[in-house]
C-alpha cells in the first residue's frame, strides 16, 4: 500500500536520492562525451587510398580487363588484411573502384573522368590500347598516376608522360626472352626466317613494329606480314599466304587465345610444321580446345601454366577461392598493386602522385607471380616506366601444355 | 505512322483563332529550361556535365537518324558521316590550324556532298538492300579514313583536337571549360532537334511519312520520292557531320574505331526505345539510355547484360517506346475518371 501511494505521488514532489543523482550525472557525462568518443575513434581509423580501374569489363577484350581487375581486388584484400599500406608508420587501407570501359576510347575517358572528378581517385589502372588512350586524355593533365597493360601508341609513353606506367611487358620486351629460348630449343639454324600475322588495326601495326625490331636484332629474315580483321572467322586465306613465303616460324600478335588457336589450326592443316609464337595469348585452355591434337610447337611467352613457388601457388589458390577461376594472365597482373604499395611506402605519401611515380620507378619485387619484377626503359623512353619480369614461357606439344622456360629478358644495352 | 503533326493550321479552331500551345510544346519548353539549368542543378559537377554533353551528342545523332527513319529507311552509314564531319574539322585544326568554327561547316558541306553522291545509287535500293548498302557505306568511310594514314593518322587516330575558343575582345570564351562546352553542345543539339522538328512539322514531313507508309502510292499521287529521299538523307547526314565535329573537339582524340557500326546501332536503339513516331522519341530514348548506361558503369561485367535486359523489357512492356508514356497515363487517368 505504501509503495502504491508513493508511485501515485505527484511528480513535483519527487526528490532524487543522492544515488539517483549520481547515476543521472554519469549517464549525462557518457551521453555528452559519446560524440567525442565516436569521432575520436573515427579519427584513429585508418585512412583510405582509392585506386580506380577504368578497364574493359564487357565487350571483346573483357577477358583482359577482368583479369586486371582481379589482380587489384585480390591484392587490396590481402594488403588490407595484413594491416594495409603503412606510410610514415600510419596504416592506410586500399579501396578499389572499378568502372567498365567496354574497351572503347570514349567510354574509357568517361570512366576515368568519373574516377578522377567524382571519386577523387589519384591512381588509375587500365587495360588495352583503346582504354589506355581514353584514360590518358584525363589522367596525365589531372596529375593522376596511371598503370596499364598497353603495347602500342608509343608516342603516348615516355618522359612526356611521367605519371604513366606500362606494367605489362609488350611483345618487344618478351622477345628478348622467348626468341633466345626458341633458338636454344629448336636450334638457331632452324629459325633463320619468320613471318608475322596480326590484326588490321593500330594494335597490329604496333606489334608488327616490335616484331620488325626483334627480327633485326636477332638477324632473322622477315618474310612478310599479313593482317586479319577482328570479325574474321576464316584464317585459312591469310595463313596460306603466309606459308607461301616459307617462314621458319610464325609470330602472331596481339592475338587472343581463340584467334591464336584458329591460326595454329589452319597452319597445321595446311601442312606447316614450324613453331608458332603468340606473345599475347597467355592462355592454353582455349587454344587446346580449338586446335585439339594438332596443337604442337605453340610457344606462349609470359604464360605460367604451372605455378610452383609458394607465392604463385598462394595467388592461384586465392583467385580460385575468391573468383572461382584463375588464369595465367590474371597472375601476370597480380603484382601491380604490390608495386604500388611499395611505392607509397617508399615515397612516404599517397597524396602526391608525382612523388609516388618517382618511387614506383625504382621498385623491385623479387617474389611475385612473374618472379622478379622491375621497371626499365630509361634509355629507350627517357624514364623507367616499363615493367620487366621473368618470362615464363609455356610450350604446347602434342596437345599438352608445359612450362618450358623461365628467364629474365636479355634486354639490349640501349634499352 | 505519324501520330502528331502539330501544325498551326491543325491547331487553329474553326473561327480563325489560334489554338493555345499544345502540351507537347510545354514539354519541349520544360525540357529546354531544365537543360539550361542542369549545370546549376548538378552543382557544376564536372563529371555530370560530361554526362550532359554525351547526352547532347547522342540526342543529336539519334534525332538526325530519325529523320532518315521518317522516310521509312534505316541507315547504318550514319556514324560514317559523323566521321566525315569529325575528321574534317579535326584535320583542319591539327594540320592547318583552322578553328572548329570553320571546320564544322566545311565538314558539314563535305558530308552533305558525299551524302548526295552516295544517295544517288543508294536511294534506288529498298528495305533490306538499303540496310545492307548503308552498312557498307559506313564501313567504307571508316576504312577509307584508316587507309590514308599519312593524312588521317590511320588506325592510330588524331590527337590534340583542341576545343574551340571565342575571342571578341571583351567576350572571350574558352570551350575547354566543361560548362562552356556543355552549353555549346546543348545549343547545337537544340538547333538540330528544332530543325528536324520543323521539317517534320511541315509539308515535307507529311511527304516523308507518306513515303514511309507507301512509297509506290506516294509516287502515284505526284510526289518525287527519289528527290525527297535524297534531300532528307543529305540533311540528316549534314546534322550527323555537325555532331561529329562537336564530338571530336570535345573528346580531343578520334580514330576510325570511334565511328564504327556500333555508333549507328546505338543511335537506332535510342530511336526504338524512345519511340518511332515523333522526334521526341529519339530525344527521350537518347537521354534515358545514356543515363542508364552511365549508371550501370559501376556494375562492371553486368553492365551490358543489365542494359540488354532493360532494352528488352522496354520493348516488351512499352511497345511504341517511351514516347507513349504520356498517352498511356492520360488514358489511365481517363479510365479512372469514367469508372
Amino acid at each position: 500500500m505504501e509503495a502504491k501511494s508513493n508511485m501515485a505521488a505527484p511528480r513535483s514532489s519527487w526528490r532524487p536520492s543522492r544515488r539517483t543523482a549520481l547515476k543521472a550525472g554519469a549517464a549525462s557525462l557518457i551521453g555528452l562525451s559519446a560524440p567525442a568518443i565516436i569521432s575520436g575513434r573515427a579519427f584513429s581509423a585508418p585512412k583510405t587510398i582509392k585506386i580506380g580501374g577504368a578497364v574493359p569489363l564487357s565487350g571483346p577484350v573483357a577477358y583482359w580487363g577482368i583479369s586486371t581487375m582481379q589482380g587489384f581486388v585480390d591484392g587490396a584484400a590481402v594488403i588490407n588484411e595484413a594491416g594495409g599500406v603503412v606510410i610514415n608508420g600510419e596504416p592506410h587501407m586500399l579501396e578499389i573502384i572499378n568502372y567498365d570501359t567496354k574497351g572503347e576510347t570514349a567510354d574509357a575517358r568517361a570512366a576515368t573522368l568519373r574516377l578522377v572528378e567524382q571519386d577523387k581517385v589519384k591512381y588509375v589502372y587500365s587495360q588495352a590500347a583503346a582504354s589506355t588512350v581514353g584514360m590518358l586524355q584525363v589522367t596525365e593533365p589531372a596529375g593522376v598516376l596511371s598503370i596499364v597493360a598497353c603495347w602500342g601508341y608509343l608516342k603516348l609513353f615516355g618522359k612526356d608522360y611521367p605519371l604513366h606506367f606500362r606494367a605489362e611487358m609488350s611483345d618487344y620486351e618478351q622477345g628478348f626472352a622467348y626468341i633466345p629460348f626458341m633458338q636454344e630449343h629448336y636450334g638457331k639454324d632452324s629459325l633463320k626466317s619468320a613471318a608475322f600475322i596480326g590484326p588490321d588495326d593500330q594494335d597490329g601495326k604496333d606489334c608488327n613494329y616490335s616484331y620488325q625490331r626483334l627480327m633485326k636484332y636477332y638477324s632473322i629474315e622477315d618474310k612478310g606480314s599479313e593482317y586479319f580483321n577482328w570479325e574474321d572467322t576464316d584464317f585459312y586465306p591469310i595463313v596460306a599466304k603466309t606459308l607461301r613465303t616459307t617462314p621458319d616460324f610464325i609470330v602472331t600478335s596481339p592475338t587472343p587465345p581463340g584467334i591464336t588457336g584458329s591460326i595454329v589450326k589452319a597452319a597445321r592443316e595446311l601442312g606447316y610444321k614450324g613453331p608458332i609464337a603468340s606473345p599475347a595469348a597467355s592462355e592454353t585452355k582455349t587454344i587446346l580446345e580449338v586446335v585439339g591434337e594438332l596443337a604442337t610447337d605453340v610457344v606462349l611467352p609470359v604464360t605460367n601454366v604451372d605455378p610452383t613457388t609458394p607465392s604463385q601457388v598462394a595467388i592461384r589458390d586465392r583467385f580460385m577461392k575468391r573468383f572461382g577461376d584463375f588464369n595465367a594472365l590474371a597472375g601476370n597482373y597480380s603484382w601491380w598493386i604490390y608495386s604500388l604499395k611499395a611505392a607509397f611506402e617508399a615515397a612516404g605519401t599517397a597524396d602526391d602522385p608525382k612523388a609516388v611515380a618517382e618511387a614506383l620507378g625504382n621498385v623491385v619485387l623479387e617474389d611475385t607471380y612473374c618472379g622478379k619484377v622491375a621497371w626499365a626503359g630509361e634509355k629507350s623512353f627517357g624514364v623507367k616506366r616499363q615493367g620487366v619480369y621473368d618470362c615464363y614461357t609455356t610450350l604446347i606439344e602434342n596437345g599438352k601444355a608445359r612450362l618450358a622456360d623461365v628467364r629474365f629478358p636479355a634486354l639490349p644495352a640501349d634499352y | 505512322m505519324k501520330v502528331e503533326q502539330g501544325t498551326a493550321a491543325a491547331q487553329a479552331d474553326g473561327k480563325g483563332n489560334a489554338a493555345p500551345p499544345s502540351l507537347n510544346r510545354y514539354a519541349w519548353a520544360a525540357l529546354f529550361a531544365f537543360t539550361l539549368a542542369y549545370p546549376a542543378a548538378v552543382s557544376f559537377d564536372n563529371y555530370l556535365l560530361h554526362v550532359g554533353i554525351t547526352i547532347a551528342f547522342n540526342v543529336a545523332l539519334a534525332a538526325s537518324m530519325w529523320l532518315i527513319w521518317s522516310l521509312g529507311l534505316v541507315s547504318f552509314a550514319h556514324a560514317g558521316f559523323m566521321a566525315i564531319g569529325a575528321y574534317t574539322s579535326a584535320l583542319l585544326l591539327t594540320k592547318l590550324g583552322w578553328p572548329m568554327w570553320i571546320g564544322m561547316p566545311l565538314g558539314a558541306i563535305l558530308a552533305g556532298a558525299a551524302a548526295v553522291a552516295i544517295s544517288l545509287p543508294l536511294m534506288r535500293t529498298r528495305a533490306v538492300y538499303f540496310f545492307m548498302a548503308s552498312w557498307s557505306v559506313g564501313e567504307v568511310i571508316k576504312r577509307t579514313i584508316a587507309y590514308f594514314d599519312g593524312l588521317t593518322g590511320g588506325w592510330n587516330g588524331v590527337f590534340d583536337i583542341l576545343p574551340p575558343t571565342i575571342d571578341l575582345g571583351p567576350i572571350q570564351i574558352n570551350f575547354a571549360d566543361r560548362i562552356a562546352y556543355y552549353y555549346l553542345a546543348v545549343v547545337i543539339c537544340a538547333i538540330i532537334v528544332l530543325c528536324i522538328y520543323r521539317i517534320n512539322d511541315s509539308r515535307t514531313g507529311m511527304i516523308h511519312w507518306s513515303i514511309s507508309e507507301n512509297e509506290l502510292l506516294a509516287e502515284h499521287i505526284g510526289i518525287n520520292v527519289f528527290k525527297h529521299k535524297v534531300i532528307g538523307f543529305t540533311i540528316a547526314c549534314v546534322f550527323a557531320a555537325v555532331t561529329g565535329a562537336l564530338y571530336a573537339h570535345y573528346q580531343t582524340f578520334i580514330s576510325p574505331k570511334s565511328f564504327d557500326i556500333w555508333k549507328s546501332e546505338f543511335a537506332l536503339v535510342h530511336i526504338i526505345v524512345g519511340g518511332l513516331t515523333t522526334v521526341g522519341g529519339p530525344v527521350v530514348g537518347a537521354i534515358s539510355l545514356t543515363v542508364i548506361d552511365e549508371t550501370l558503369r559501376a556494375t562492371g561485367p553486368f553492365r551490358v547484360i543489365l542494359f540488354g535486359v532493360i532494352l528488352i523489357a522496354t520493348v516488351l512492356l512499352l511497345p511504341g517506346g517511351l514516347e507513349t508514356i504520356p498517352g498511356r497515363i492520360r488514358r489511365a487517368l481517363r479510365g479512372r475518371k469514367s469508372s
